[in-house]
């Protein structure tokens, strides 16, 4: 595939004559930023980058690709955790960072269309005083944008009650792999309340779903109407702490099955605990070997019910402590142990492989436990931070880049974690794509026919297998490839692609 | 004018509609004129019988139900999840499911089975006021799914999990598409408390736009988790489901869910907004909630919640002018109207008159008002589907769905009123 190198002088001359000679990059030294994405586990230069400024320009480029039989990658801010945004193959990156307008804010509707390249935590920004927000929220969310958030279908601490991106997005103006420009909502009319504005319903297959969470490989999205949620009126949050990892686990199965649906619950163990104490004196009870941050929203009345709820169950789980905030200072700081533990851990090891995988939620604490007998028996420290209200794990394998052998345990023990999560009921991932990180664990939960249907897919959207090639679907797994033997060649230290420069996040 | 006749068109045993060679047909339209195979095993061999067939060859439509398809196989009352066979009707789910007090938010009425509300995929009528809130629409519910493709293979996407993002999301291509590209055979869905109890009022209001400025006043100033339903009902519908006789000619018909305190709490304060509440009882409200949420209408007007006052307006107007009893209903919060009432009984091309009237309803509505009308009766019996492409008609979106179906469906053997079918030969 792709074994025929495009001729760099007269291909940088075709891209700038579609986007302008300054948006056109190709020399190494601009070319290094664009070789990883958050992920860096693998490294690979595109030959170019094109920074196009409208749907016209990217399908042009598109075209040219297909006519050249070159990759194209489309790339938001590179925060991508599991290498979606690297150019495997090489060819050209459409870089959407030039798509950052906020075109219009529908209040009465509820929506707004906004430019791929608009970075989430912009938005928000935007929208403040409008009693509105979009409410998918990775901790990324001060860099990745909406395009990055749509590809990847991003979740974050408040994706619990209000849903990930795919619940938000409502219509795409996308251009397929053939070049067309399509929004995949349709409309009827351009008039008010604004062009292109969706339908909330149309019969079909549900494209804007199709291609919210498809990592780029279905089409490159320029332009999205996303949702914005009211603002609750009432906040409440609260940082409970236990004596062990089971007590909390329990806590999250009783407020959950109990009717209690916090807009955020997290997990913090025995590890980051007593790292974020160590680095920050959080004066967390002693014996303190369990966090949850439960944060309950809503009108006055549904919080207070709610409230009495949870109060019974962190005491019925024996709480050793429970702080509570009502005021937005105070909230901000029970959020700080939870938002200081990727710096906590910093004291240990420079670096750390942060894993994502979803267990059924009455699993936490039996692979928990098992998540923490890895990490010993692989002889590396493992901190987990997590989603625990939908049973989204962060282990965070803590290491030291420059250290090759405890490298190759880390790579390891995350494996082992994976299967754990996978015989417990579990997928992959819950919200870091898979990218090239995961692609060849693919066969690990798929059967060849599961993946022969994905496959014919991606073949309906891109038969030439030129946007984003290698994401994804396992080696081996492309058009015309249906039905075919599928291969597990996780990546190791032996993939030439492998690097070990650098922090991984 | 002569009355014509009519009657209500049952709803089809689910929407899917087989479409196979001649001779596979016969034998099977010999014994039952619906195809009911009992397992999904059984409907994949003889899919995969067809595919020696000559796509070419003459072919019948058969119509096939999933209702044997009925088992529930897993509640993981502690995960909020269940895996069970889409013929599954929603009230025998829902009973099995409130032995751990949780539920499938939808009120849709309780002999629907799940594979067509997945199939249609409409916002269902537990949707609350804040349709964007995870785990609204039926697509939202699905964790994952197994589907039969047309060449007899079973396939799995998704998983049991809350958050999935492991390959794409095959469930977003079957979702909406009415069986086009497959058929549905297990779902795994996300589950959600039952509220302790429901309550259902209804606000009177002389007029469309007193109703839908009404509806406006609740959505801003009451919580969105409470709310399951606020619809603007005609009194033609309510009074028969209720027995109360009404002075106003429509009503906001609102269902919340909530702890018993809160629930009158919530009436209280309607009565406070509009004095002549009437509080209905669960034999009042539960029939008239539906009809409402019947999946089969005869048409789905999509606009905006910003100009859903007029767009309800003028399709009451153009119902005046309707030689059927039709009637409408409006969704606020989605932006949604529905129409629904009775079908002319002949087969065959239906009369002209019916189709003067539609014609001149979109006429009426598509110049002036940002929506769009859907007919999505799927049964290929009747003559409308034949008629009807409901693929929305933006080319590159078109061309795109083409090769969807060809990849997933080259033979055309599921019938499904997205694609256009006619010229063809059955
Ligand atoms: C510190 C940190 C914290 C994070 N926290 C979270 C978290 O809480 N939750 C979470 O879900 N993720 C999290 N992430 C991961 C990452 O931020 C998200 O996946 C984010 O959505 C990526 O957005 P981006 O703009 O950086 O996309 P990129 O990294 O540039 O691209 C990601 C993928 O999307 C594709 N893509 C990008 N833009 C487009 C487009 N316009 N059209 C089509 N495809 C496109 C790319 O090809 C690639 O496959 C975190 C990352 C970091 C570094």
């Amino acid at each position: 595939m792709f074994t025929k190198p495009a001729p760099i002088e007269s291909t940088t001359t075709a891209l700038a004559t579609i986007v302008g000679d300054a948006f056109v990059l190709h020399r190494p030294e601009a070319l290094a930023t664009y070789e990883c994405d958050a992920c860096v586990l693998v490294k690979s230069p595109p030959q170019w980058v094109v920074l196009p400024q409208s749907a016209q320009q990217v399908s042009r480029v598109i075209q040219w690709c297909n006519a050249n039989q070159v990759p194209y990658i489309a790339r938001g801010a590179g925060t991508g955790l599991s290498g979606g945004a690297i150019a495997k193959h090489g060819g050209v990156i459409i870089g959407l960072s030039r798509f950052n307008q906020i075109e219009t804010v529908d209040t009465h509707n509820q929506r707004a269309l906004v430019g791929a390249g608009v970075v989430n935590g912009h938005l928000n920004n935007h929208l403040a005083g409008t009693g509105l927000f979009f409410a998918p929220d990775p901790s990324s969310q001060s860099a990745s944008t909406i395009g990055g958030n749509i590809a990847e279908n991003a979740g974050g601490i408040h994706c619990l009650k209000y849903g990930v991106t795919v619940d938000h997005a409502l219509s795409l103006e996308v251009v397929l792999p053939n070049g067309n420009i399509m929004w995949t909502q349709p409309t009827s009319n351009p008039n008010p309340p604004s062009p292109h504005s969706p339908h909330p319903w149309a019969p079909g297959p549900n494209l804007t779903g199709l291609l919210t969470g498809s990592e780029g490989m279905l089409g490159v999205v320029t332009r999205a109407w996303v949702a914005l949620t009211p603002r609750p009126k009432q906040v409440w949050v609260a940082l409970v702490s236990f004596a062990h990892a089971n007590h909390a686990a329990a806590c999250v199965a009783s407020l959950m099955a109990n009717g209690v649906t916090p807009a955020a619950l997290e997990f913090m163990d025995a590890f980051t605990v007593k790292a974020v104490n160590e680095a920050f004196d959080m004066g967390f009870p002693e014996g303190c070997e369990a966090i949850l941050l439960v944060e309950l929203d809503g009108d006055t009345d549904s919080v207070a019910h709610q409230q009495t709820q949870a109060r019974h169950w962190f005491t019925q789980h024996a709480a050793l402590a429970i702080q509570e905030a009502t005021t937005e200072a105070d909230r901000t700081a029970l959020w700080q142990a939870r938002k200081k533990s990727v710096a906590a851990y910093g004291r240990y090891y420079p670096a750390f492989y942060l894993h994502d995988c979803v267990i059924p939620r009455s699993q936490l604490a039996p692979v928990l436990e098992k998540i923490v007998a890895i990490g010993n028996a692989h002889n590396v420290c493992v901190g987990n931070v997590f989603h625990a209200g939908d049973g989204n794990l962060h282990p965070n394998i803590l290491f030291d880049p420059k250290d090759a052998a405890m490298v190759e345990r880390v790579l390891q023990a995350g494996e082992a974690m994976l299967r754990v999560c996978l015989d417990a009921g579990g997928t992959l991932s819950g919200e870091h794509g898979i990218g090239l990180e995961k692609n060849e664990y693919m066969g690990w939960l798929y059967s060849p026919d599961d993946l022969a249907a994905m496959a014919q897919l991606r073949c309906a959207f891109d038969p030439n297998n030129l946007a984003n090639p290698g994401k994804v679907l396992p080696s081996g797994k492309g058009c015309g490839e249906n039905h075919t033997q599928h291969h597990t060649t996780p990546m190791t230290m032996d993939n030439p692609l492998f690097t070990q420069s650098g922090a991984w996040i | 004018m002569a009355t014509p006749t009519t009657t209500t068109l049952p709803a089809p045993p689910a929407d899917i509609t087989l479409q196979l060679s001649a001779r596979l047909a016969k034998p099977l339209l010999a014994t039952n004129p619906v195809f009911s195979p009992t397992t999904p095993q059984a409907l994949a061999g003889l899919l995969r019988a067809c595919q020696a067939e000559d796509p070419a060859q003459p072919r019948t439509a058969v119509p096939t139900s999933l209702a044997p398809w009925q088992a529930l196989h897993h509640h993981w009352a502690n995960d909020h999840t269940a895996r069970m066979d889409s013929g599954i009707p929603l009230g025998t789910l829902n009973q099995a499911l409130a032995k751990h007090g949780q539920w499938l938010p939808c009120l849709a009425p309780p002999t629907t089975p799940l594979y067509t509300l997945l199939a249609m995929d409409t916002l269902p009528l537990a949707a609350g006021l804040t349709p964007t809130l995870a785990g609204r629409y039926p697509r939202q519910w699905l964790l994952g799914m197994d589907t039969l493709y047309a060449d007899g293979t079973v396939a799995t996407s998704g998983g049991r999990v809350m958050k999935n993002v492991s390959g794409f999301d095959m469930a977003k291509l079957h979702t909406g598409s009415m069986g086009a590209y497959g058929v549905i055979t297990h779902a795994n869905l996300r589950l959600e408390s039952h509220p302790q109890s429901l309550g259902a009022a209804l606000l009177p209001v002389g007029t469309i736009a007193d109703g839908i400025a009404l509806a406006n006043r609740l959505r801003t100033q009451h919580p969105s988790e409470q709310w399951l339903a606020c619809e603007l009902v005609p009194s033609l519908l309510t009074q028969p489901h209720t027995g109360i006789g009404l002075s106003l000619p429509w009503q906001l018909l609102v269902i919340v869910g909530g702890t018993r305190p809160a629930i009158t709490t919530t009436l209280k304060a309607l009565q406070q907004q509009t004095p002549q509440v009437l509080a209905l009882t669960p034999a009042q409200w539960q029939p008239l909630a539906h009809t409402i949420a019947s999946p089969h209408p005869l048409a789905i007007v999509t606009g905006y919640p910003s100009d859903i006052a007029h767009l309800s307006q003028v399709i009451d107007d153009h119902l005046q002018t309707s030689p059927y009893p039709l009637y409408s209903h409006s969704r606020p919060a989605a932006g949604m109207a529905f129409i629904r009432g009775e079908y002319p009984t002949q087969r065959g091309p239906l009369p002209d008159d019916w189709h003067h009237w539609w014609q001149g309803l979109q006429a009426t509505l598509s110049p002036q008002y940002h929506c769009r009308i859907t007919q999505p009766h799927p049964c290929p019996r009747w003559q409308t589907v034949i008629d009807t492409c409901n693929l929305p008609n933006d080319p590159a979106m078109l061309s795109l769905c083409a090769q969807l179906k060809h990849q997933f469906d080259p033979n055309h053997r599921f019938l499904s009123p997205l694609y256009p079918i006619t010229g063809r030969a059955y």
